[in-house]
């Protein structure tokens, strides 16, 4: 997997660097900027980019602007969003053209190196990678009435549902919660049904119950 | 930079106890006054208009301003004498420098009130010295009639031919001595409407500052306490925000490399640790994660004093000697601090402020050494701060000594500063001990 870096506190891009080394991926650039996170990619055409959020000079949100501009230029390219916190509104818009190839986690998840690099990997294959902070901020910033299905889910369904839109695989949603993989689809088919979504071709119907529990379609 | 000034004793609300002598000889020195002072002002006024095409027109319209404030403190000075009662001054100066008197002049609202006192209070200078003065001098006259009778020359033809020296208001005619001192009785009578009159001007002239003038410098206080409230809004968020950034890029980073650091290590420490190559690169690995928990902790320790220095909570005196001896310059320090403390907030005011000015010092003035000298006064805290620096230094807008004088303000205190060029400089902020 080719990854190019965007982070501006050096102490975090060699980090990060030489942890993605040893677990054998290929780093082809590490930048500290905007101007040149889009010239690194331009030029090495990556699998996925890993960008912080705040980038200099302003340290607000120019790596999500960055990153909506890589998604114009590049639709299959994978994002991975990268911050020390989640911000609700970041997330909306990063999910605002659908969760495709799209990521946005923690720095600290870095620490669980081998996580990071599933994630990374997902978000490279055009899935996504949502911090459970993440899912938690956005079912919550979006909660508003109307939205009657979430709320009839169940608990289990609802943690199904959460693990659903982090991006795992249902294997990893049975292992986590450790129950068998029967019975997530058990649960999910339940969570479609409530949520009155028809069978569609391949996992069109996933990503949607996401985007409609995350409250961001 | 307009701070306003320390805090106004109250005015006196009571209405003022006037004696006729006081009231009389105020509605003489007052309109004495005002006949000087409008004409000067006026002039200058004229002068500077005339010339505003020129560079000289901006401060000749200062000095008017500045003479209209001199006429308004002798104004009250008066009224403070004779009558025992205080009128609100207008807000004073609090820079230094030539360019700092023509810029408060002709911003400073409190200061074109004055002018405004000046012109606006002419028709009541005008009622004082027909009405007041004039009672007074016919009265006079009048009690005198049957001593100045003798030099009167007031002649009247008659009818039938014959000319009949004296008075006759109503056909009554004035003309023996023992009929002379009806005149007198009616002379006295006058001086006490004149009296009675004076009194009444007076209360009337009181009444004019207290609705007219007081309620203006009143808005001016408002807006001046508005503008340093949205300051000290602006100030806390901007700190919040400061706080944040450097907790962001500092600590919580280093902490995030620390985790990085610790999975290296945890790699290079499976399998077979015994072996020396791999030894010494976990030894490295440590050594580069002890190193960002240092870091991290230092920087967090800064973080802390930058928020409160925990030296504040034993006092200003031990804080402030901390501050001295860390500081960029060496710097000498008394502080006399008889008493009860002085606030909380406003002992952490007066320590940032002295820390600010230091740094100043040493950053902008490149001073070789500093002075601080800190002192509890009644209820006001008095820092001096002084420098061998090179000076010059000006307050301006955005800039750390506006902001300076803009936090001062929050609670009131003031900041002079006289920092000419070629130094030293001398910075004195005033607080008050209780915000």
């Amino acid at each position: 997997m080719r990854i190019v870096i965007a982070e501006d506190t050096a102490i975090l891009r060699d980090g990060l660097v030489q942890l993605l080394a040893s677990r054998g991926q290929e780093v082809a650039a590490a930048v500290g900027d905007a101007p040149a996170l889009l010239a690194a990619v331009d030029e090495h055409r990556p699998d996925v980019a890993v960008i912080d959020i705040r980038l200099p000079p302003d340290h607000t949100d120019e790596g999500v602007r960055a990153a909506a501009e890589l998604r114009r230029r590049y639709p299959e390219l994978g994002i991975l969003m990268f911050s020390q916190y989640v911000e609700a509104r970041f997330a909306t818009d990063l999910l605002a053209h659908g969760s495709r190839g799209v990521g946005y986690l923690l720095k600290e998840r870095v620490v669980d190196i081998d996580d990071f690099v599933d994630a990374l990997n997902r978000v490279a294959a055009g899935g996504t990678a949502l911090d459970p902070e993440v899912v938690t901020q956005l079912v919550g910033a979006n909660r508003r009435p109307g939205r009657g299905e979430t709320e009839t889910l169940t608990p289990r369904e609802a943690e199904v549902m959460a693990l659903m839109a982090e991006g795992r695989t249902n294997a990893a949603i049975a292992g986590s919660l450790a129950i068998g993989e029967r019975a997530v689809e058990k649960h999910i088919a339940s969570i479609f049904a409530k949520f009155d979504l028809p069978p569609t071709e391949g996992d069109h119907r996933r990503v949607l119950a996401v985007l409609r529990y995350l409250g961001v379609s | 930079m307009t701070v306003s000034a320390a805090s106004t004793p109250n005015p006196t609300r009571s209405p003022p106890r006037i004696t006729f002598a006081a009231a009389s000889l105020y509605l003489i020195a007052s309109t004495l006054l005002w006949v000087v002072g409008f004409a000067v002002t006026t002039f200058l006024l004229l002068v500077g208009v005339a010339l505003s095409i020129t560079p000289f027109g901006l401060w000749i319209i200062a000095a008017a301003i500045s003479t209209a404030r001199a006429f308004g403190r002798l104004y009250r000075g008066l009224v403070h004498k004779l009558f025992r009662t205080t009128l609100e001054p207008p807000a004073d100066r609090t820079t230094s420098g030539i360019l700092a008197w023509r810029r408060f002049l002709l911003s400073d609202g409190g200061s074109w009130m004055e002018l405004a006192f000046l012109f606006i209070r002419v028709p009541l200078a005008l009622l004082n010295l027909v009405v007041g003065v004039g009672l007074w001098i016919y009265g006079l006259l009048w009690t005198l009639w049957p001593l100045l009778r003798n030099w009167d020359d007031l002649y009247t033809r008659q009818p039938d031919g014959t000319v009949r020296r004296g008075l006759h208001p109503f056909g009554f005619w004035i003309d023996t001595l023992p009929r002379s001192f009806l005149v007198s009785v009616a002379g006295v009578l006058l001086i006490s409407l004149a009296a009675w009159t004076a009194r009444k001007l007076a209360e009337l002239d009181m009444l004019f500052y207290r609705t007219i003038i007081s309620p203006g410098r009143m808005s001016v206080r408002v807006r001046e306490l508005e503008r340093s409230r949205s300051y000290a809004v602006d100030d806390s968020a901007a700190t919040l925000r400061r706080i944040e950034r450097d907790l962001h890029d500092g600590a919580q980073a280093r902490l995030v490399a620390l985790g990085m650091q610790l999975v290296l290590l945890k790699d290079s420490l499976a399998g077979d640790s015994a072996d020396a190559d791999r030894l010494a690169h976990s030894r490295g690995l440590v050594d580069t994660a002890q190193q960002t928990a240092k870091t991290a902790i230092a920087e967090l320790r800064v973080l802390v004093r930058g928020i409160h220095p925990p030296a504040l909570d034993q006092g200003l005196e031990p804080a402030l000697r901390t501050l001295a001896a860390n500081g960029p310059i060496p710097t000498a320090l008394t502080v006399d601090v008889p008493g009860p403390r002085p606030a909380p907030a406003i002992e952490a005011m007066a320590y940032f402020c002295v820390a600010e000015l230091l740094t100043n010092a040493a950053k902008h003035a490149s001073a070789r050494q500093a002075t601080v000298h800190v002192a509890v006064v009644g209820d006001r805290l008095h820092a001096r701060v002084e420098d061998d620096g090179r000076g010059g230094a000006r307050p301006r807008p955005g800039g750390g000594l506006a902001g300076l004088a803009d936090r001062i303000g929050t609670v009131d205190g003031t900041v002079v500063i006289h920092s000419p060029d070629g130094g030293p400089t001398v910075v004195t902020v005033d607080l008050p001990t209780t915000p």
